[in-house]
């Protein structure tokens, strides 16, 4: 079996947003939306810190679909828009999406965005990767890992891109993988374990 | 016919409705986005009433039927508008949930590839049934050959329906391991609960209703009587609502804290309060004296002030649900709004769920009561007139 | 690393390179269908450090297009800063420069016409206009070379502002200092530079006043008040002369600490004998240092032969006082106490000590940046403090050690690319003076922009108006609707990075490699390339034949150089290898290691400057900012410090108008909390930023991250993202004199700048 996955190392972010405007080209989203946001943790602004000056901490959060091995989206999706594929990713089938948006009550991550508009691009026409299919107004989407670029082989786009490396790639079922090596690495943790959702995605601090 | 266009309610309910369909056209033409539903907040008002038409038309239908199950004969006189207003409110439940989608075009996948997993199927079962039930219950009941062991046959199956509707309905909610204000298991109970009051309640305001348009008499002491059946539902509503707060609150978890925050001080606590004083306490202390059960207005009084009670409750049911991601992190999550689309940082994130009903969002939804009441009215007079 | 997307149909792939002012040059790989710039990748790169992009690179797919754009030629018809213009053809545009220029040149003199580009507008063909013009081209910045003046007397050469090693070397060393840059976002994509190294077990510690996104990477932040790294570094020097962690070994052999001062004057004892440079034939002054011979008891030149030499003590040679540089060391470090740096620095002694421990333990880099303290009055203190304290403690010359610019520094290369031959003597006007000085005077009548300089380059922006009012034309080109434009005569739209009329339009060396701009898109709307604007104007002034035909004969002639690292490159090769072609014999981004041999006069390390002598900073003493300093009376009026530096969402002003980034940055300022509390303003009020100088506005944001009594933004947006206003209005452009003294001029102390804040319109 397959399970991709992404690793990110916090110890490496810089909170670039790289990852973000890549994957916003990279799948055509539209205004008013990203799949992959950057956050800082802990607080309200971004940039912003933990604690009160001078002692303060800051990390960077990377975050989008963590394509969850228990996936709260999937149960919850009445029409089967929703599913988990034969490579570990969680995907929707826009053609199949009712907009009930019960996925995006379900994901502890708000990992989903949806198309509340006719979507719209500030370029006036659509970008990306041609592979990407389009979605409409009234339809849920959210990070795909690339499925375009990941049936080919290729890494994710925000992996492609990410300046600081802190971004790695790769089939968890193989434990050669380096985002199997990364895994083991003691600080890997997942967020929100404590929603048994067991995300594919996971960070190292 | 004729009568019914003289009937000044019907007439203005209508119009009403009619409003509204046009902003649903408006909604199909511009998708949600009319709404102030965004990605922090991914339900508003339509899942609001939702909820709320679902817990009255339930109320209205147990009362109906645990007349013929547990014969308590003098609830059988008013079964018929008790059935009646189940049967509009969950229709009106049902579009509710029919204007929220997003992508109803593509409703029939519902059908084609339904997953049993999801509760929104469930509750689209459930519901249906629950509409069967209601139509084959009305049938029987107004059918010239009106049976009453066959009433009563429908009605075994209508109570636990009645329940399961409701409960089901939670689970939409309850079960969302997301959202830390709605995943208890107590939920189910709850919403009965606030079924049993807010449908009672609404019961008795129809009664009145009818009464005063002549269209059905009922007698003050069945008004007193389910006065005081509501008062001891409000009871169980509260007890439900005080054994949730106190679990939420007591460990002072880092979640339980943050929808305790919201629901006592935050943003939804206007809501709790209202509920929790008017739709509750009020109420249950004005019912609870048997003097005052036989204060036709002091009866109405607290009917209006139960069914606006839960409506609150809906109301930070669903929002406490949203106010606090789970992640909490600057800026915070992409709103996706129409502002989001055409503002800049500002307009497009929320540390927090944001929501505010737009005007076209309330208009829909003011029209979806106007049917009710319409639908209401134009039944009663066509049932109940005989 | 992936593989570029598979193209479909109706795709083609095209490269160029990216930005310049963000020191990064990426190289990026493009995607076009329909006509349209569809995706943006790093270019693949055999050595990963080099295949790169940023959230810039990408916004540019829909930035190009953006509403900011500059569409067409523009002719002012309005006020200045009405932005009421008429649009005009380019040929009309380009007569009207003609005439203007001619008329002015006529009137005043040649040199009486500035052609200015921006770094960023540069960096395609060099500009030729102002050589053909006759014109003045810009004299000295005015930023960015304030350290560096304070380095590089003790260790010539030194490449202006670099260090002499790259940030691959930082792994070596067991400490990096971060003075002042905020490497994370101003070279973002070198940080791998400095997570490789941490990942090594470097320690980084990062001086600044802001918990900056680069403070919050570090190990250590050392969060002193803004313009007191002088008095911080002066504190640390006096603590490792206290505690003897100096290294005396080094200091003896490879400084000029044991040499012999005047106790009076200071002056140096030396023999001068006349000589010749060996690189340049021209005669120079020969100076003999000396030391005090512990063994012959008497001063001997200094490279005597088994020389015994004192570091410390006061001799007498031939009835003059004489003191080694050491000794006086220790006197001028006298008042710098740790509580004396603690207070100033407002930071806790034991940190200045801790600090002072570790890097002169080593082996430590000091990485400057040339934001903060490069923009205050005493900037040049700043760097001799680096330059003295590596000295003393060994931490200059071996590997893993150094100080300087490090941050965009990441290759010891740099080609020798030819030029295009223009007649015999066609040359700008040499310019004595820098754009800073140049707008106090009235020795300039026309100017012509490539790019917003005159919002970026002087501070004090209502007094550059007065002067651009007092000018006869100004005109700019420039890719966005920048600041200035509005304030202009005649605006003309450039090309951006992704769009040539020919084949290709830029030629240039960066990053161990040729980098070519390729054509990605035909010139959008009316646009034209900087190349072909210069040679419009100079076709209507009559000089055209002078200009290349084309971009491919410019860009030939570039390829036409006897450096061997370019050796057989050509156009077409360039084409083939999608942009760019690696340096030959570039592998090795280390550059060796620095030794111990420099040009200075002794051939050692000097950190002792005789020609300050006269300003009192022969070692570098204590002084004040020269606005933003606690004790200043303005702060009851102006109670604030105003730190601009740059952001990861910009460059400079660029990129403001690109929709991608306003979603997730929009121009603000933010406070510290309790600033604002005190202030009665609350996060996303519009506020109003104001000083005796002037006043813009914007909206607050409120960060735990910004040190209390001051204010924080990011330097420079257009002015419509700020209600109309420019931000440069309240900046300080006091000049600290003693820059003239200096080998890079002055520098416009933009942070060195007092500013309220209230709410807007009250
Ligand atoms: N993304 C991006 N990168 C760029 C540029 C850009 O515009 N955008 N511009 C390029 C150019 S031209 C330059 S000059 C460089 C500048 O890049 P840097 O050298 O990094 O300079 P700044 O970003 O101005 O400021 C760096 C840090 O100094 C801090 N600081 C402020 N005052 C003081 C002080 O008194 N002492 C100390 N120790 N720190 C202080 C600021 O809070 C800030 O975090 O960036 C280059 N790189
Ligand atoms: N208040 C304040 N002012 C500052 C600073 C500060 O910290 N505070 N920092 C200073 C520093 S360190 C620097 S380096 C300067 C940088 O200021 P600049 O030298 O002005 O910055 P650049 O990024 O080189 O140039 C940007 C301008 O060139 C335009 N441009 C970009 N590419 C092209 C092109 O190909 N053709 C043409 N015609 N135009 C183009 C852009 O649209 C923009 O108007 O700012 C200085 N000004
Ligand atoms: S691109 Fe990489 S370094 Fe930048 S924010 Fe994303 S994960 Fe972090
Ligand atoms: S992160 Fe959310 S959307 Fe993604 S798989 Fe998990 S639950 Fe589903
Ligand atoms: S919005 Fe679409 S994907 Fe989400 S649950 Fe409903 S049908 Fe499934
Ligand atoms: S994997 Fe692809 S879709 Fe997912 S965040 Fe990265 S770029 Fe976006
Ligand atoms: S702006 Fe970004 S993509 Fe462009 S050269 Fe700089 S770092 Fe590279
Ligand atoms: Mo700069």
């Amino acid at each position: 079996m397959t399970k991709l996955a992404i690793g990110i190392n916090l110890r490496r972010c810089i909170g670039c947003n790289t990852c973000a405007v890549a994957c916003k080209m990279q799948n055509n989203v539209p205004d008013g939306m990203l799949w992959n946001r950057v956050l800082t943790e802990g607080c309200e602004q971004f940039d912003g810190a933990e604690g009160v000056y001078p002692h303060l901490t800051r990390t960077y959060l990377p975050l989008a679909c963590q394509h969850c091995e228990n996936p709260a989206c999937e149960r919850v999706c009445p029409t089967g828009a929703t599913y988990k594929d034969d490579m570990g990713r969680v995907e929707i089938d826009y053609d199949k999406c009712i907009g009930c948006r019960m996925c995006m009550a379900a994901c502890p991550y708000n990992a989903r965005t949806f198309n509340w508009n006719e979507p719209v691009r500030a370029t006036g026409a659509a970008y990306g990767d041609a592979r990407v299919p389009e979605r409409s107004r009234g339809v849920m989407e959210k990070c795909t890992l690339c499925k375009e670029r990941t049936d080919e082989g290729e890494v994710p786009m925000c992996v492609h891109c990410c300046p600081g490396d802190a971004r790695i790639f790769g089939d968890l079922d193989d434990p050669d993988s380096a985002v199997s090596r990364l895994r083991r690495e003691g600080s890997a943790e997942v967020l929100l374990e404590d929603k048994g959702t067991r995300p594919q995605v996971f960070y190292v601090r | 016919m004729t009568s019914l266009m003289k009937n000044p309610l019907v007439v203005g309910s209508g119009v009403l409705a009619l409003v509204g369909a046009g902003v649903y056209v408006y909604q199909l033409m511009f998708g949600l986005g009319i709404t102030g539903m965004n990605n922090s907040t991914s339900w508003g008002l339509y899942l609001t009433c939702f909820m709320f038409f679902v817990g009255l038309s339930a109320g209205g239908l147990i009362v109906a039927s645990s007349a013929s199950i547990f014969g308590i004969k003098k609830y059988k006189a008013v079964a018929l508008p008790a059935v009646i207003l189940s049967l509009v409110c969950i229709c009106c439940a049902g579009v509710c949930v029919l204007v929220d989608l997003g992508g109803i075009q593509r409703i029939w996948r519902m059908v084609t590839g339904l997953n049993f997993m999801s509760p929104l199927a469930w509750d689209m079962i459930v519901i249906t049934l629950y509409l069967v039930i209601n139509l084959v219950y009305l049938y029987f009941m107004c059918s010239a050959k009106a049976d009453p062991a066959k009433v009563a046959v429908v009605s075994r199956f209508a109570l636990p329906v009645a329940i399961l509707v409701h409960s089901v309905t939670a689970w939409i909610f309850g079960l969302e391991i997301a959202r830390e204000a709605w995943h208890t298991a107590i939920l189910a109970p709850i919403f009965v609960a606030s079924a049993l009051d807010s449908g009672l309640a609404l019961l008795v305001l129809a009664l009145f209703g009818l009464r005063a348009r002549g269209v059905f008499q009922t007698p003050n002491e069945l008004i007193t009587s389910l006065a005081g059946l509501l008062c001891t539902c409000i009871a169980v509503d509260a007890y439900f609502i005080g054994c949730e707060i106190l679990t939420t609150a007591y460990n002072g978890t880092e979640g339980g804290l943050a929808v305790v925050n919201t629901l006592l001080f935050g943003g939804t606590a206007p809501f709790f309060w209202f509920e929790v004083v008017c739709g509750l306490v009020i109420p249950f202390c004005l019912l609870v004296f048997a003097k005052n059960r036989r204060n036709m207005k002091i009866v109405g009084v607290a009917a209006v002030l139960v069914v606006a009670g839960v409506f609150c409750k809906r109301c930070w049911l669903m929002f406490t649900g949203f106010a606090t991601p789970n992640i909490v992190g600057g800026p915070g999550i992409t709103l996706g709004s129409a502002a989001a689309q055409t503002g800049g940082a500002a307009d497009m994130w929320a540390i927090m769920g944001v929501y505010a009903p737009t005007v076209p969002e309330v208009v829909l939804t003011v029209g979806i009561f106007a049917l009710g009441v319409c639908a209401f009215a134009v039944l009663c007079q066509k049932l109940l007139g005989k | 690393a992936g593989s570029p997307a598979a193209g479909s149909a109706g795709e083609t792939q095209a490269f160029t390179y990216h930005n310049e002012h963000c020191l990064c040059n990426c190289m990026l790989q493009c995607t076009v269908r329909d006509g349209r710039l569809a995706m943006i990748q790093p270019r693949p790169n055999e050595d990963h450090r080099f295949q790169n992009v940023c959230l810039k690179g990408l916004s540019e797919v829909q930035n190009i297009y953006g509403e900011a754009r500059i569409q067409r030629p523009m002719k002012r018809v309005g006020e200045r800063g009405s932005g009421e213009f008429e649009a005009i053809s380019w040929e009309e545009a380009f007569q009207m420069i003609a005439e203007n220029f001619k008329a002015i040149q006529d009137k005043y003199g040649k040199d009486a016409l500035w052609i200015q580009f921006s770094t960023e507008a540069s960096q395609r063909f060099p500009p030729l206009l102002a050589s053909v013009l006759g014109a003045q081209a810009g004299g000295m910045n005015g930023y960015d070379m304030g350290q560096g003046n304070g380095q590089i007397m003790a260790f010539s050469p030194w490449i202006g502002m670099f260090a002499q090693n790259t940030i691959w070397e930082w792994p070596e060393a067991a400490v990096v200092i971060l003075a002042n840059t905020n490497l994370v976002e101003t070279s973002l994509t070198w940080s791998r530079g400095m997570l490789d190294a941490q990942e090594a077990g470097t320690k980084f510690i990062c001086l600044d006043p802001r918990f900056s996104p680069t403070a919050g990477k570090a190990d250590q932040w050392v969060n002193l008040r803004a313009g007191t790294d002088p008095a911080f570094f002066l504190g640390m020097t006096k603590y490792i002369l206290d505690e003897d962690l100096f290294d005396r070994e080094h200091v003896l052999a490879h400084t000029s600490l044991p040499f012999l001062i005047d106790a009076e004057t200071g002056a140096c004892l030396v023999d001068v004998t006349p000589g010749t440079d060996p690189e340049t034939g021209e005669p120079v002054e020969l100076k003999t240092f000396y030391v005090w011979d512990k063994n012959a008891n008497a001063a001997v030149p200094q490279e005597t032969a088994g020389v015994a030499a004192a570091l410390e003590g006061e001799f007498t040679v031939n009835g003059t006082r004489y003191l080694t540089q050491f000794t006086r060391l220790r006197k001028d470090m006298e008042p710098y106490t740790l509580e004396w740096t603690a207070a100033t620095c407002d930071i806790p002694a034991d940190l200045v000590a801790d600090v002072a421990t570790q890097y002169a333990a080593g082996p430590s880099i000091i990485d400057n940046g040339v934001g903060g303290i490069d923009k205050f009055g005493n900037n040049d203190v700043a760097g001799h403090c680096y330059a003295l304290i590596a000295s003393l403690t060994g931490n200059y010359g071996k590997r893993g050690t150094g100080c300087g610019i490090y941050g965009y520094h990441v290759t010891p290369y740099e080609a020798h690319l030819g030029a295009w031959p223009l007649p015999e003597g066609m040359a700008p006007a040499p310019s004595p003076q820098g754009f800073y000085d140049v707008v106090k005077g009235d020795t300039i009548h026309g100017a012509m922009f490539f790019g917003d300089i005159p919002t970026q380059k002087a501070a004090n922006w209502n007094k550059t108006l007065e002067w651009i009012d007092s000018l006869d034309f100004v005109c700019l080109a420039d890719i966005y609707h920048s600041s200035v434009t509005d304030f202009v005569d005649l605006v003309l739209p450039s090309c951006s990075k992704f769009e040539c009329a020919d084949a290709v339009g830029g030629i240039k060396c960066a990053n161990a490699h040729i980098l070519a701009n390729l054509k990605v898109l035909d010139p959008l709307f009316e646009s034209k390339s900087d190349f072909y604007i210069e040679k419009g104007i100079a076709e209507a002034m009559g000089l055209g034949d002078v200009f290349p035909a084309d971009g491919e004969e410019y860009a030939r002639a570039l390829l036409t150089t006897d450096d061997p690292q370019v050796a057989g490159f050509t156009l077409e090769k360039l084409q083939e290898a999608g942009g760019a072609l690696r340096l030959i014999g570039s592998e090795d981004l280390i550059a060796p290691e620095v030794g111990f041999t420099y040009g200075t006069a002794s051939g050692k390390q000097e950190p002792y400057y005789e020609a300050l002598l006269q300003f009192g900073q022969a070692f570098p003493a204590w002084e004040q900012p020269c606005e933003a300093y606690p004790e200043n009376p303005l702060r009851e009026k102006y109670p604030l410090q105003f730190n601009q530096a740059r952001s990861r969402f910009r460059v400079h002003s660029a990129y403001s108008g690109a929709k991608w980034i306003q979603e997730v940055s929009e121009p603000h300022i933010e406070l510290n909390p309790v600033d604002a509390a005190a202030r009665g303003l609350e996060d996303g009020d519009a506020v109003e930023v104001f000083n005796d100088r002037g006043s813009f506005r914007t909206v607050l944001r409120l960060n735990e991250s910004v040190r209390p009594e001051s204010a924080f933004m990011v330097e420079s947006t257009y002015r419509q993202y700020l209600d109309g206003t420019i931000m440069q209005a309240v900046s300080n452009d006091t000049l600290n004199e003693r820059g003239y003294a200096l080998p890079f001029g002055p520098m416009i102390p933009y942070n060195d700048t007092l500013i309220e804040i209230k709410k807007a319109g009250e």
